[in-house]
């Protein structure tokens, strides 16, 4: 299972397909055929980018926020962890789990 | 089940993601974080701590066996007890018992937008625990079953103006046995089954059990299958045995908490039913792990090669998860009740084992409590909206149908607190019952604390793996 722990950063969310950036800041990309987990602290930042090859409608449980991914294209998620807990981030149309966003204390 | 849909999509060759739900439905929005490590250490050691203070300020005489009721002041039981009373929630019990089905069969089939899935797992299954605990034999009252069998009864002894032929009678050897079975096949239909959460295949899983049910009560009559064989009463009723509250003769008292247990009766199958109940709630711990995960793919692999589809496999796979933890907590339980047999006494161990099993009921509640507070707490509250909604069509019934669910009634360190908390708190409940269990069983003082030795060794052992059960990451 591949992890990807997120920090807050001052950093600018640019280039964020470059998984391999010297930056501490790494964007998570999520995308289907892979669950990331990422890990925060409560009142952090949470980034990362959606991905998927079909138009869908991509769902982070428990903050209940949604974003239409097109076809082939992205979405950029950006939102403050005031919820503790594990929550599921999830491609709502295709019912497949992407990602774990984990908020801990 | 969301898990297994989740395993299903994994499942498929050249991936090797793996089902990360942890959730006993694909209900929960939220799932709960781990207990840290210093919290399990504190827990764990608390239990020890409290296990040997016990041993040695508990009363020397039994207290709990006989137990002491007194009705409610002001005639107040009388009234809640009574039978305009009882028809009123028999009614309630029905109506929603009607509406389970019909939101399940005639409504949108997402199992979070649909009135019948989280009735079924949160509502009903769930927050009738604690009302039980709190308020003693809650479902007996709204229990729709109960309440159409006693009519149908009643209309059937007008109209043939006599008594109705006699039921047959209740085998001895089927005792408690088919209740287990109902809470097994509730717990595969949670837990194994693919279809498990969606509402058309509930409603008939419903409609199948009611149908089961009648014939049962038409054979044994209503009050007895009520009182062995229907899953949910017997389930319902054995942690109600814990309440202060109690019904006699159609009116309403006042007991010592706890001390309804010691009453259970050795009935066949007590056992069964409560290695089900705490091994179902193990297996939903442990399913969502890491360590499970990690061997799922291995074993479906495995029946699958045998020729099983996919879907099968991880069934099959599953299902062999949940039968396991129950044999492996009957088979702890029975290893303590060996030893305690050791020591002497005289008794043969299937008496034992019938003495001390109501002990057990305090730690099945405790894993109920600690594995699925959070899950009542939360999606609980979606039961709102539901009800404006039951059909997932668009309607606004009472106007609360854009409600949502508040994530932040407590946080993830409060949740921990409670969750230990549940754990020991059972732990010391359960010591206690089989403290005065075994002072009212043995003359022999020295016996009595021997044989609690490996009664106290078992519970150790389930509140131990309960709490492992909590400080294990979610994979």
């Amino acid at each position: 299972m591949a992890f990807a722990t997120l920090r807050p950063s001052d950093e600018n969310d640019g280039g964020a397909e470059a998984p391999d950036r010297p930056s501490k800041a790494a964007l998570a990309v999520l995308r289907p055929g892979t669950v990331r987990t990422i890990e925060v602290q409560r009142g952090e930042r949470v980034r990362f980018v959606v991905r998927s090859p079909e138009a869908d409608e991509a769902h982070v449980h428990g903050y209940d926020l949604l974003k239409d991914v097109p076809a082939g294209g992205r979405v950029r998620f950006s939102f403050r962890a005031e919820l503790e807990g594990e929550f599921e981030i999830e491609l709502e149309h295709s019912r497949e789990q992407i990602g774990n966003l984990v908020v801990t204390p | 089940m969301r898990r297994l849909a989740l395993a299903l999509s994994a499942a498929v060759p050249g991936s090797l993601v793996l089902a990360s739900s942890a959730s006993a439905h694909g209900l929960a929005g939220r799932k709960d974080l781990p207990i840290p490590e210093w919290l399990f250490g504190w827990g764990a050691a608390m239990v020890l701590v409290v296990s040997f203070v016990a041993l040695a300020v508990l009363w020397p005489e039994p207290r709990l066996q006989r137990p002491t009721w007194r009705p409610l002041p002001g005639g107040v039981g009388r009234l809640l007890a009574s039978r305009p009373a009882e028809i009123v929630c028999g009614a309630i019990g029905v109506f929603l018992l009607g509406l389970v089905i019909y939101a399940g069969l005639r409504g949108t089939q997402s199992t979070t937008a649909n009135f019948a899935p989280t009735f079924i797992y949160v509502i009903f299954w769930l927050g009738l625990v604690p009302l039980s605990v709190l308020f003693g034999d809650v479902f007996r009252a709204f229990n729709p079953w109960r309440a159409i069998g006693r009519a149908v009864a009643w209309v059937a002894r007008t109209v043939s103006r006599g008594e109705l032929p006699a039921p047959l009678e209740y085998p001895a050897w089927l005792g408690r046995w088919p209740a287990a079975a109902g809470i097994f096949c509730f717990a595969t239909i949670e837990l194994v089954a693919s279809n498990g959460d969606k509402p058309d295949s509930l409603a008939v899983a419903v409609l199948v059990y009611s149908a089961v049910t009648f014939i049962a009560m038409a054979l044994y009559g209503v009050e007895r299958w009520i009182e062995r064989g229907e899953a949910f009463s017997v389930y319902f009723n054995l942690f109600s045995r814990m309440s202060p509250v109690e019904t006699r003769d159609r009116e309403l008292g006042l007991r010592k908490p706890l001390s309804g247990l010691p009453q259970v009766g050795p009935l066949r199958g007590t056992v069964g039913l409560l290695a089900v109940m705490i091994g179902a709630v193990s297996f939903d711990g442990f399913g969502g792990k890491t360590i499970w995960n990690s061997a799922v793919p291995d074993v479906s692999q495995f029946f699958q090669d045998l020729g099983l589809s996919p879907q099968h496999s991880l069934e099959l796979t599953f299902l062999l998860g949940l039968v396991g933890a129950i044999l492996i907590v009957a088979g702890f339980y029975w290893l303590g009740v060996l030893g305690a047999k050791g020591v002497g006494g005289g008794f043969s161990a299937r008496q034992l084992a019938s003495e001390y099993v109501h002990s057990l009921v305090p730690i099945a509640l405790a894993y109920v409590a600690a594995h699925y507070f959070t899950l009542l707490l939360f999606q609980g509250q979606a039961i709102f909206y539901l009800a404006s909604d039951p059909l997932g069509k668009g309607s606004d019934l009472f106007g609360t149908a854009d409600m949502q669910i508040d994530y932040t009634l407590i946080g993830a360190s409060g949740t921990w607190y409670w969750q230990v908390g549940f754990v020991v708190a059972g732990h010391v409940a359960a010591l206690v019952l089989a403290h005065d269990r075994a002072l009212a069983l043995y003359d022999d003082a020295k016996l009595a604390v021997r044989s609690q030795y490996w009664m106290l060794a078992v519970m150790v052992g389930f509140t131990s793996l309960a709490l492992w059960l909590l400080s294990q990451g979610n994979a």
